[in-house]
């Protein structure tokens, strides 16, 4: 007990101190599992009590399926501990909470300084979406925000959450940039016409319709690899941009060193689960670095060769970057992966032994998240650093290259 | 020395990279790789980046139009 209420007054004296110079914003609209909320509990508390790492502010900005973490009772206790520290905050799509039939009446009575429920009617003040934008900050953006989206449209709701997004930066006059990548890409698909849902390929249009007459830029990029594999490019690509048959006007297809060209800038990316580390020490000039976790097993969806081929470009652009493989990402690193031609799928371990030198680009492995499936990494790999969740936390601190904190950190 | 050929003819990024840079560590100092690409980005920008950087010397032409060939000698 006496330990507790010290940990207590050095949080309350540290609030006190504190100019939040720092911020770590996460956005999660998937599903949020006990594994997950556990980790970044421990990392959290990892990074508040360091006493040597700069303060910050840690918000959580929770929508779609996210919010049933909220009630779960392998998860809404992790929450209770959470929202307890002074120096989380936690932000709800109360609209999304209606809509799915969730009261957290109770947690939010008892944490109501942590817990903030943003307006089910717009008329009310600004959406969930413009607070997550107010909240990053204006000095971060450069006037610009990008979206990354992964997931198709109607199959997954985050698609509609995306075009919430960018239309929440319109009316913050920000350029708004959206980068498809995976299924992200069939966003701009043309002819959609939903019976029952939100028509996202209008929603898009509607969305440049509004920078335009706002004067503001409004760009839509995505993945050539990703186009040609799902059949929007029939054609040699030869051209820088390529405007497909398939999709609505000015939506463009390129490689993707393209679109990591943008990253090479400052402003904020989110994606549907995501998180941006800022800071008021934030110089002109400086490139943030980037942080991938790689979550899902490789073998069984895109989302592991995805996010590795981001990596290798982000680092083929000068980007620092961090692939952390974690949760069920771990089982990408275990025993021998033996692929042939005839199988047609990448090898993942060839991939990280054909990187291992690369400049820029640094391998990690969570510790916890083998120990919990009961399995162990293979010794083949010289370039992987294992590590625990306080040096994740040191990562995720680390400062980069010219000293500042700017990161991005994008799950896939 | 030895010359290797590398076909990466219809595949693209990162994929081009990944292969060049697998090949490259099965060779030895002084060794060359031929590569054939049809991707851009690969041929113009990527492979030969990413080849100089780890010192290696890097020349190519095109031998057709959309169709390049990058020749490496392993440092």
């Amino acid at each position: 007990m006496g330990n507790k209420d010290s940990k207590e007054v050095e949080i309350t004296n540290q609030v006190h101190k504190c100019i939040a110079m720092n911020k770590i914003i996460f956005l999660f609209l998937n599903k949020l599992n006990e594994e997950r909320l556990e980790w970044l509990n421990v990392l959290l508390s990892n990074l508040i009590i360091k006493s040597d790492s700069p303060q910050f502010e840690i918000c959580f900005f929770l929508s779609g399926e996210s919010l049933y973490s909220l009630l779960d009772g392998r998860t809404s206790s992790i929450w209770v501990n959470l929202v307890s520290n002074p120096l989380i905050k936690l932000y709800v799509d109360q609209r999304e909470l209606q809509i799915m039939g969730i009261s957290i009446d109770l947690l939010k009575e008892t944490y109501s300084s942590s817990i903030f429920l943003t307006p089910e009617n717009l008329n009310l003040g600004p959406n969930f979406w413009e607070i997550l934008l107010e909240t990053i900050g204006k000095d971060q953006f450069d006037s610009r925000v990008g979206i990354i989206q992964n997931d198709g449209p109607y199959m997954h709701r985050t698609s509609v959450y995306s075009v919430r997004l960018m239309d929440a930066a319109i009316n913050k006059d920000l350029n708004t940039e959206f980068y498809g990548y995976l299924d992200g890409v069939h966003l701009g698909h043309k002819g959609q016409n939903p019976a029952e849902f939100e028509n996202i390929s209008q929603a898009l249009l509607d969305i440049e319709h509004k920078a335009n007459e706002k004067k503001l830029e409004f760009l839509m990029l995505s993945c050539s690899r990703c186009g040609i594999a799902r059949g929007y490019i029939r054609s040699h690509l030869t051209q820088e941009l390529y405007s497909s048959d398939d999709t609505i006007p000015h939506y463009y297809f390129c490689n993707l060193n393209k679109i990591i060209a943008q990253f090479e800038k400052q402003h904020p990316i989110i994606s549907s689960n995501s998180a941006v580390i800022t800071s008021d020490l934030h110089q002109k000039g400086s490139q943030p670095s980037l942080i991938i976790f790689l979550t899902h097993n490789p073998y069984a969806s895109e989302w592991t060769f995805g996010g590795v081929s981001f990596a290798i470009a982000s680092a083929s652009h000068n980007i620092t970057t961090q692939v952390i493989f974690i949760e069920d990402g771990v089982y990408g690193l275990i025993g021998k992966h033996q692929i042939n031609d005839n199988d047609k799928i990448f090898n993942l371990q060839d991939i990280i032994y054909a990187t291992a030198d690369m400049e820029n680009l640094e391998f990690y492995a969570h510790i916890p998240s083998f120990k919990k499936r009961n399995i162990s990494p293979s010794t083949q790999f010289n370039s992987l650093s294992l590590i625990d969740n306080r040096k994740l936390a040191n990562i995720i601190l680390k400062y980069n290259r010219k000293g500042l904190y700017h990161k991005r950190i994008i799950f896939f | 020395m030895v010359e290797y050929n590398l076909d990466i003819l219809g595949k693209v990024c990162p994929y081009c990279l990944l292969a060049v840079r697998s090949e490259m560590k099965k060779l030895s100092s002084g060794d060359v790789l031929v590569v054939v690409t049809d991707h851009p980005p690969a041929a113009t920008d990527t492979i030969p980046h990413d080849m100089q950087k780890k010192g290696n010397t890097v020349s190519s032409k095109k031998l057709e139009p959309g169709v390049w060939e990058i020749k490496i000698a392993k440092k």
